[in-house]
């Protein structure tokens, strides 16, 4: 194996590793909270939109912000739409789509039902 | 209709709170009344009846034809957008709703919004405002069969004897209050309830379980379900019967008014209301998903251009994006602005509460006036 090659089998190897590895979220992220995950990105948490926002960087490949709703385990871009998971980005399990325990009730503690 | 101011009861405040009315604070001060004729009550039954086939259709059509729609402007999930597909499918029954109309200067009720999931001043506009009337003007009506409506409401979807946990954020007084009121309707049909903060449920295996270890089947929910969808998608999907049913998170936010107005143009109670800023006009601009009147603003459009005529008032919701409503005056009635919420109960047009402001946005700030005719 010549250099070159090793060089494109190691980004290669890279890239597989950065498509397979969790970024796990802190399970109760206060509001502003900033995360550096092990793949370099950058989030940042809402706590009232309950979001994170997946800063662009060269490392993940994204040119506009990306938000992640760990509550539906859904991603929407800056406009609000629906998109798919970024390719090189998987969350780990988040404490919203627990499948045990106390599940609902957390934004009645901040907002009012009254309708 | 007619506001007449009256000199409040003698330690009314004892009188309402022994009912449970405990959440009262400046909200209801029985300082006048609205006195209606018959035909004025006539109009607002017939509206009201009106309306809901109307909505219903409405829900219908998103439902049945349109599922994209639910995705792409309510912003719910592909998985719970099956579970609304399949509820609807199933005919899962409704208990309540709220109709909030406002009265053109010719009379006829309009429709502002419906309120499907969780429509709270719901023991004032029933128990409250009738034991008012029964003891300063027994020999008048008032329309208002809200408390019975509830009763043969629970009776139609459960057997005596079967068993119906409420619940809610515990931690807000007028959602307890309210929840106990309604688990005393359901009480009165002969159903055995348990009401329970909403963060006390527990989930295992996609059931639920109560705190004592009872598995619930069947449940009333005093929260929206847009907040449900938004803090658990599993809990959404798990085994149990919601009541409200969870097609009414089709219902219940204002971007439906749009496809309203898009199948029914020319009904007198449906106000235009579009997705996009308009070119021209008058608006009530109005997030998709808000409450107690927040981030609602008047707004003025001219070649797309918007001017604010009433600010927007406080709040954090819009984030789904707004609902421009065309604006329709409201008539002062002694410099207060009423709007008249018409309960619907088991599908049926039920009673009206009254709440009026100093402005003409209804806000938590608004205060309950009882009416007679």
């Amino acid at each position: 194996m010549n250099k070159k090659t090793y060089l494109i089998a190691a980004m290669c190897m890279m890239a597989l590793s950065g498509c397979t590895q969790k970024s796990e979220l802190p399970e109760n992220p206060k509001d502003k909270e900033e995360y550096q995950d092990s793949q370099g990105n950058h989030w940042i948490y809402n706590a009232m939109l309950m979001r994170w926002a997946l800063m662009p960087s060269i490392a993940n490949g994204l040119s506009t912000t990306h938000y992640y709703y760990p509550g539906t385990n859904t991603w929407r871009n800056a406009q609000g739409a629906t998109v798919d998971p970024p390719s090189n980005i998987k969350v780990g399990t988040p404490s919203s789509s627990k499948t045990k325990g106390s599940v609902f009730g957390s934004t009645g503690r901040t907002r009012s039902t009254n309708a | 209709m007619e506001r007449i101011p009256i000199t409040p009861r003698p330690n009314y405040q004892e009188k309402i709170e022994l009912l449970g009315f405990d959440f009262h604070a400046s909200y209801w001060k029985e300082e006048a009344y609205y006195h209606l004729r018959t035909d004025e009550v006539d109009k607002l039954e017939k509206a009201t009846v009106q309306a809901y086939q109307m909505l219903c259709e409405a829900t219908r059509v998103i439902i049945e034809e349109r599922p994209q729609w639910m995705e792409q402007v309510l912003k719910i999930p592909p998985h719970i957008c099956r579970r609304i597909k399949y509820s609807w499918e199933q005919d899962e029954p409704s208990l309540y709703g709220r109709f909030d109309f406002i009265i053109a200067p010719d009379g006829t009720p309009k429709i502002l919004e419906f309120n499907a999931d969780t429509p709270t001043s719901l023991l004032e506009a029933s128990l409250i405002q009738w034991q008012w009337k029964e003891e300063l003007f027994s020999y008048r009506d008032q329309y208002n069969s809200i408390h019975e409506a509830l009763v043969q409401s629970w009776k139609d979807m459960y057997k005596p004897r079967s068993s119906v946990h409420f619940v809610g954020s515990l931690e807000n007084n007028e959602d307890t209050g309210t929840l106990q009121y309604l688990a005393s309707t359901a009480m009165d049909a002969g159903i055995s309830t348990r009401v329970m903060d909403i963060a006390d449920m527990n989930l295992n295996e996609g059931q639920f379980y109560d705190p004592s270890g009872e598995r619930i089947t069947d449940c009333f929910k005093l929260y929206p379900w847009e907040w449900m969808i938004g803090e658990s998608e599993v809990g959404c999907l798990a085994d149990i019967h919601w009541i409200e049913p969870i097609w009414k998170a089709v219902m219940s936010n204002k971007a439906i008014l749009t496809v309203l107005y898009e199948l029914f143009p020319n009904s007198p109670y449906v106000l235009p209301a579009f997705l996009s800023r308009p070119q021209f006009g008058i608006f009530c601009k109005k997030p998709i998903y808000s409450r107690e009147g927040h981030n609602v603003s008047i707004v003025e459009v001219h070649d797309w251009n918007e001017k604010a005529r009433i600010a927007e008032t406080a709040g954090d919701y819009g984030e789904e994006g707004y609902v421009y409503q065309a604006y329709i005056r409201p008539t002062p009635y002694q410099g207060r602005y009423p709007i008249v919420g018409s309960w619907v109960i088991g599908g049926e047009p039920a009673g009206i509460g009254i709440r009026e402001n100093n402005n003409e946005i209804t806000d938590n700030l608004s205060e309950f006036v009882p009416h007679i005719f």
